[in-house]
């Protein structure tokens, strides 16, 4: 599959959870989430800093998506619409945070203070904390585990984001065994993660 | 679940689903919580791929985002099964014949502890009076006489001996005449059984002697 195709099949995805989430399906919105939750929260973090301020302001993106998605029409892809809802409730964040500063008449000194003791903190409890390194290493070491055909393919198409097409022409395979290599990879990491979730309160958000 | 849904869900999150079987797997990962659960789990494991070092690494925003809504939690309010689906009904008409036979055991034990005589007993319907009904002019009830093995009193004997103090007559008139206001007007009324415990009156006596 070409990347136009694989873009045109994104957008097909992206079509029909929102078509099944504007009809009152819950848990096709909660795909729409998890499919975007991390893209959102790398754009935040590039407007705020602190981490836990990153988690509320994802969230508030995707609530003002919830009660906005009957009006999303399709004109542009799903995407670009949460992108630009991300950009704008980061902005407002951001002077929201500034005006709150500026109205509780902060002396300068004070102020810079309070803009580094922010940066230092963090509100992770210790349980999520440790949850999400327990996560991330997992991870990272069921991909190193992994045999060397079936991490170079997760790999190229997870971090460097190439194609089926791309991948079978770098590995010198058809594209059946590169998508075979991936589900393989992903099912083998898989393995590992699923002990660590299973222990793990549903609703536990972990923020790194 | 077959590995090979999990292959689909793994080609469809990358993009090289072809466009007829997407519209069948999203509906069927939408239905099926397992599914979606993969689906899930596979973005978790892109998600720690893809992020940089100095990026959060955000799980589960969904379950906040509906939480803060309002909106049900899913969780708990699976589709019920084909089971439960007739399971349901079946339960509720179990329901309903439980307490039916109930109600007749505890009519037939109330009267059956104060029985001397060697009449057989009757027992005591009370009917619906049908909400377009025009005032009623005789006592919706039904009598059910059921055969017993001992010896009873009349009817008549052992009810008025709780009520010593009604005066039936009056009474009777008062409640057929309200039954016969308020049937109209849709309200469900009960027939006035109070007109079933009044001893008998000196006319029907003097009749029956």
């Amino acid at each position: 599959m070409t990347k136009e195709n694989n873009n045109m099949s994104e957008k097909a995805i992206d079509q029909e959870l929102v078509n099944q989430a504007q009809a009152g399906d819950t848990r096709a919105f909660e795909m729409l989430v998890t499919r975007y939750q991390q893209k959102i929260a790398n754009i935040i973090s590039r407007y705020v800093r602190d981490r836990d301020e990153v988690l509320d302001v994802t969230q508030e993106v995707f609530i003002k998506v919830y009660k906005a998605l009957p009006r999303f029409r399709g004109d542009s892809a799903f995407y670009t619409w949460i992108y630009r809802i991300a950009i704008n409730t980061a902005k407002n964040h951001l002077v929201a945070r500034s005006r709150r500063i500026q109205n509780s008449e902060v002396e300068p000194e004070e102020a810079e203070r309070y803009a580094s003791a922010l940066e230092m903190q963090n509100f992770d409890t210790p349980e999520a904390e440790y949850a999400r390194q327990e996560i991330e290493t997992a991870v990272t070491r069921a991909v190193d585990d992994l045999p060397d055909d079936l991490r170079s393919a997760i790999v190229m198409r997870e971090v460097d984001g190439m194609s089926y097409e791309e991948i079978a022409n770098a590995m010198a395979c058809p594209i059946g065994t590169v998508r075979s290599r991936i589900f393989r990879a992903r099912d083998a990491i898989d393995k590992a993660l699923k002990p660590l979730l299973a222990d793990k309160p549903s609703r536990v958000t972990y923020v790194g | 679940m077959s590995d090979r849904s999990h292959e689909k869900i793994s080609v469809l999150m990358d993009g090289e689903l072809e466009s007829n079987a997407i519209r069948f797997l999203v509906k069927r990962m939408v239905s099926d919580p397992a599914l979606g659960q993969t689906w899930n789990r596979y973005h978790l494991i892109r998600a720690c791929l893809q992020k940089s070092l100095d990026e959060p690494l955000v799980v589960n925003v969904a379950d906040q985002v509906l939480s803060r809504l309002g909106v049900r939690d899913y969780h708990q309010s699976e589709k019920p099964t084909r089971l439960y689906r007739w399971l349901k009904p079946v339960a509720g008409m179990g329901i309903a014949a439980s307490v039916a036979v109930t109600a007749v055991f505890l009519l037939q034990q109330s009267p059956a502890k104060r029985t001397t005589g060697g009449q057989p007993e009757t027992f005591l319907v009370q009917q619906k009076i049908p909400s377009q009904s025009v005032p009623v002019q005789t006592p919706p009830v039904q009598f059910v006489d059921l055969p017993r093995a001992q010896p009873a009193t009349s009817v008549s004997e052992w009810r008025t001996s709780g009520y010593p103090s009604m005066k039936p007559p009056r009474h009777r008139g008062f409640l057929f005449q309200e039954t016969g206001q308020k049937a109209p007007t849709g309200l469900v009324q009960h027939a006035p059984y109070v007109y079933l415990v009044t001893p008998e009156s000196q006319e029907s006596r003097a009749r029956s002697h």
